[in-house]
Order: structure tokens, then sequence, then C-alpha cells
């Protein structure tokens, strides 16, 4: 069975970033027997040849379209990525009656809306790295979409009409994956020669009630630890075969304590070379002896997702921290030579011009000159979030869910129009 | 915004959204491998902004 994977993301804003997942699928379905193919259009001149030329070479029986975002998260500058999917979607079925199959971490989160918006035929939920390759066997035994639905997990497909989505399952992490051969896959050198950094994951799921936010929708909110040593080696691997700037991309990298930890001894005891960086380090969780032990493992450039300096904000976000742990972790990080890129959210519920002069006095007293504080306006509502029921309660969402698809901003009404 | 938008002009540390969408991203990015500066490259933010504000078109 001839398989092509289609990693659909050509956004190079503010990095274009590597198809981590689609490497995955695709080398989870290889070695599940299937001959695949990987089409990255990060790069390509004119994606519609690309995908005309893929399929008519490849003949696949199924294709796989890799979905990382529905839109750039941006209120002031919102560039949407729907329409481009729909019409990739569309180029793809005037060539093949092969089934289509949406996956990634958008798909997790509007399933239904993006089945009924782009026509493909199934959507893979969760991990597509077990999803993908199970529903490749039920599809290649000619099992049609009754069969599809009992026989594999955490998929949805629309069938007369209506959504259907079979049985749940959480699915064992497998170090097989958790580092794909990138350069068999992709083109790294552009990647690199972009300044694209290599991601990694240390676990998947997030237990974090922070009310905006999918990652507990498509990972789960029980984590799911990689053992520390088997990340520090696939590290080690990847500096040893030039791919040295390394990006930890779980959801929080500092939680759990002991597991960031265990990882960054493990990286000092036997140096790997890398140069690692991570975005996502919980205010709550960091301190003096996380940052020494990172600074020795290799780390090169820490981000905190600091949100707000205001409790009223970060309590009504579902933060579940505080400024005090805020001013803690800026103690740390101040007395630790690795740069910092400090997050900050504005205009969640509850922000009012105050609390945004809170924050803005924290962030102007935290940055250093090798430091950076970025401030999103606005934030992106999901349906099935917190969220979104407030943003309906408050009369700021009215939009159904197949509408919020184009992006849909929550901004306080305690700060006006701006 | 107005206050945001104020802050960004006056402070090079301090960015929002629309720097992340600066339509030069790419071509610093390109720019940053050539000359083999290393990651992270926001960390040469302020350095950066002020060689694009001389160029006349700054990030905030």
């Amino acid at each position: 069975m001839n398989v092509l994977i289609v990693a659909s993301n050509r956004s190079r804003h503010p990095v274009p970033v590597i198809p981590f997942g689609a490497c995955m699928v695709a080398q989870s379905a290889e070695k599940a027997g299937f001959r695949v193919n990987v089409l990255d259009l990060m790069f390509e001149p004119s994606p519609r040849a690309a995908v005309q030329c893929a399929l008519n070479e490849g003949k696949p029986d199924a294709v796989g379209i890799s979905v990382r975002n529905l839109d750039n998260n941006d209120m002031q500058d919102t560039v949407e990525h729907v329409t481009e999917l729909a019409s990739l979607t569309r180029e793809i079925r005037r060539h093949t009656d092969s089934p289509i199959i949406l996956g990634g971490p958008a798909v997790g989160v509007m399933p239904e809306e993006l089945l009924r918006s782009t026509g493909a035929d199934i959507a893979a939920l969760g991990d597509g790295e077990g999803v993908f390759p199970m529903l490749l066997e039920t599809m290649g035994n000619g099992g049609r979409c009754e069969q599809v639905l009992q026989q594999v997990p955490n998929i949805a497909l629309i069938e007369d009409d209506i959504f259907k989505i079979s049985s749940h399952f959480t699915f064992q992490l497998s170090t097989d994956f958790m580092v794909p051969q990138f350069q068999k896959w992709i083109d790294m050198k552009k990647y690199i020669s972009n300044f694209a950094t290599v991601p990694i994951q240390s676990k998947r799921g997030c237990p974090f009630d922070c009310i905006y936010c999918t990652y507990g929708i498509s990972e789960g909110r029980d984590y799911r630890l990689f053992p520390p040593e088997e990340v520090a080696d696939s590290v080690r691997r990847l500096s040893a075969s030039g791919l040295r700037d390394i990006e930890f991309v779980d959801n929080v990298f500092n939680s759990p304590y002991d597991h960031a930890m265990a990882i960054c001894e493990d990286l000092a005891s036997a140096p790997s070379g890398a140069r690692l960086q991570t975005i996502e380090l919980n205010p709550a969780f960091i301190d003096h002896d996380l940052l020494f032990a990172m600074h020795r493992a290799g780390f090169v450039g820490v981000g905190v997702t600091a949100e707000s300096a205001s409790d009223h904000v970060l309590d009504n976000l579902g933060k579940g921290y505080s400024v005090d742990h805020l001013r803690r972790a800026s103690d740390a990080i101040r007395s630790n030579p690795v740069p910092c890129f400090w997050l900050f959210l504005i205009g969640g519920p509850g922000e009012t011009r105050e609390t945004v002069s809170e924050t803005i006095r924290f962030a102007e007293h935290a940055v250093r000159p090798m430091d950076v504080a970025f401030f999103n306006v606005g934030i992106r509502i999901y349906p099935g979030t917190p969220l979104a029921r407030i943003a309906r309660a408050e009369g700021v969402l009215t939009a159904s869910p197949q509408e919020m698809l184009l992006p849909a901003f929550y901004f306080s009404p305690g700060l006006g129009h701006g | 915004m107005d206050k945001l938008n104020r802050l960004t002009a006056r402070h090079l540390n301090i960015i929002h959204g629309a720097s992340l969408s600066h339509p030069w991203l790419p071509a610093i990015n390109r720019l940053g491998h050539i000359l083999r500066v290393r990651q992270p490259l926001w960390k040469h933010t302020r350095t950066i902004r002020r060689i694009v504000r001389f160029l006349g078109k700054d990030i905030q």
C-alpha cells in the first residue's frame, strides 16, 4: 500500500517549523510495512504542482494531510490557514479517489468542522503515530466506514451528513518514534538554513487548567513521560548527527519538575554539544536549581509563559500560579546567564487598563538586555474550552463552532477597543 | 493598544504580535544563518531592531 503524507504548513513566521508530527507518522507507517512518501509544502514554490506531481508519481492508496495550525493566533494581524487547507484537499481530490485523512494538532481540536469544510474522508485524532498505521491496515483489508469506526480508535468521519467518532484510546508513548529520522523525510538543510530548531518532546499530556488551551483536548490531561535517559540519549544522537539546535516542544517542559531535572542532569553528566531551548517553562516550577541544571545541560534559551502579572487575571485564566511565583521565577532567571523570552497575554477575562499596567511594569523590570518580553493581544477562542463558554456568556462570542474555524478572539470588554 | 505600541517603540526588548509576522523575518533568519549567529536569534532582538529601525522598518 502506497501512502503519501502531505505536511501542509507553509508559514515561515517567526521561523519555519519542522513538521515533527508528519515525520513521526511517516516513520511509524513505514515501520508497519507501508510504502511512505512525505511531501513537505513549506518551501515548495508551487504547492499545487508539487501535489499533482507527488500524486501522479506515487499513486498513493491513501493520502494523509498534516495540519499544524488553523491560523496564526494573532488578533491584530490575523492569517487563517483553513481556506488554503480546503483548497489543498480539493486539489488532492481532483487527482485521486484514494481516502484523504487529516491529522495533526489542529484536527484534534475541531475535527467535525475541518472534515466538513475540507471534504476530507477521515480525521485522525491524538497520537498520529499510533492511529495512522492502524487506520491504514484496516482500510487495506477493505474496511469501510462502519468497520473503520469499530476497529480503529481516535478517528472521526462524516457519514450521511452525521459526524461520527470512534472510541477513545490512550496510546503508550513509544521511544521508537520520539525522534524520527528527519533527514529521510524532509529537506533539513533548508530548515536549518532558515534558523529552524529541531523539535523533541519529553512528554505528552497536560494536567493544567488554562481556560483557553487545547493541549488537554489534543494530548490528554494525564502526563505520559518518556524516560529521562532516553530523552537525553536522543538529544545526543541528534547532536552527533549535526542537528545541534534542539528545542523541547513539550506543552510545559518543567513539569513534572523532577522529570525535567532528571533530563538536565543526565545531559550534564555526558555533554551532548547541543544548543537546547524551550519556550515553555511554567513559572510555578522555576527555581535556581532547575535553571542551573538547564544551563549545565546545554540550554541557551528559555521561555516563560507568564501571561499576566495581575493575580486577578491569572486566576481568571486558570493559570494556577500567582504574581509571587512570577517574581521568584524572575529573580532566579536574573541570576542565571541563559537568555529568557517572556510571554504575556493581554486581554484575558477581567483584564483592565490597570492590570495591563501591572503586567507592563513587571515586564520592564524583568527583561535584561539579552531577554525579550512578547505581548500577544487577544486570545484565540477554541470550541470546547472554558474560554469559549465565558465568551458566550459575556456575549463576546456569537459564532457557531463551524464558524470558529475562522479565528475568533477574546478581548476583555474591560479594555474597550484599544 | 496605544499604550502597548508606545511601550514597544520605547523599549527595544519588548515586542508584540506584529513582530512575529514582520515581512523581513524570513530574510533576517536567513541572514542570521549566513552570518553564523548562534541560536536563539531572539536574544539579539535589540540589535536587530536597531538595524531594522535604521533601515526604516522597525520591528515592534
